[in-house]
């Protein structure tokens, strides 16, 4: 029913078009079964997307946990060409970002994570024992990132959204997030090269952004 | 741009994905199927309902043609007869 791409330890599921419709129509009509489909092949990846945004497992759980039900409570209203994917990644970013606004929390926390990285995200014993260094480098530099390039990185680099359908999710125009990509990239790479001195030079280059 | 060429981009699509507790994935899940069922429920109900709205209207539009069809009936005997 799907298409699939082997990535490091797992597998990234792509809906083929055509059966995203077939999904889709079935959705509309009440059929559990086509949601059953459908978590099957995006729970892991929203939960994954929404965890390295909030920083927070439980947090990422009640907003994944939100998503789903504003996919069942919307399911009559999809259009017929409704891509999952994007309308998933979508409504999780919003609800990340609402939560983000009620709280007023990542403005106050941003600085401060920097300082107390990489403490800060939470992990499974099975999270730690199937990171290696490098994974766990890149893990940091991607919590390092002001949320506008955290997203970006993570739509497009991590859960393999076309940058296209990334732009429409962040709500910006494909030009946007692609420099947004092209600065994540490079703050990464530098990250990963040199952690320590990245640490001191880098957090009052990226203040400005944050402060956004 | 692909990944291909771009170190970063590749071993970021490497990353393992976050690990799923089990019992939150069947709760969520369970909670959504209510959801489905709940909703299912309602919709059959408003169409039973509709239903019975529309039968109810054709059986009053049919009552009130055949008292007019009388009617007319009647108007024209007497129309005659007069």
């Amino acid at each position: 029913m799907t298409v699939s791409q082997l990535r490091g330890c797992g597998v990234i599921y792509i809906v083929e078009p055509e059966i995203e419709v077939a999904l889709v129509w079935r959705l509309r009509a009440g059929d559990s079964a086509a949601f059953d489909e459908i978590y099957a092949v995006f729970n892991q990846r929203l939960l994954s997307f929404l965890t390295r945004m909030a920083k927070n497992r439980s947090v990422a759980e009640d907003l994944l946990e939100e998503t789903w039900l504003r996919l069942v409570s919307s399911a009559e209203d999809l259009r017929a060409d409704t891509r999952l994917g994007p309308w998933l990644f979508t409504v999780a970013r919003n609800l990340y970002v609402s939560y983000c606004r009620s709280r007023v929390r990542e403005w106050a926390y941003t600085a401060d994570l920097v300082l107390l990285w990489p403490g800060e995200l939470p992990r499974t014993p099975f999270d730690v024992a199937s990171l290696n260094e490098f994974e766990e480098r890149l893990e940091a530099a991607i919590a390092y990132l002001p949320p506008i390039y955290r997203e970006a990185i993570l739509l497009v680099g991590v859960e393999q959204l076309r940058p296209v359908d990334a732009a429409k999710v962040c709500g910006v125009s494909a030009e946007s997030l692609r420099q947004r990509l092209k600065r994540a990239r490079e703050l990464i790479s530098r990250f990963v090269t040199d952690q320590d001195s990245f640490a001191k030079t880098g957090r009052k280059e990226l203040s400005h952004v944050t402060k956004r | 741009m692909s990944q291909n060429d771009d170190p970063v981009l590749e071993a970021l699509a490497s990353l393992p994905p976050i690990a799923i507790d089990a019992e939150w994935e069947s709760r969520v899940r369970v909670r959504c199927h209510s959801a489905i069922s709940r909703r299912s429920t309602l919709r059959r109900r408003a169409g039973r309902n509709l239903s019975q709205g529309v039968l109810a209207a054709i059986s009053g539009v049919a009552v009130l043609c055949a008292y007019l069809a009388v009617m007319l009936a009647e108007v024209v005997r007497l129309a005659k007869h007069s």
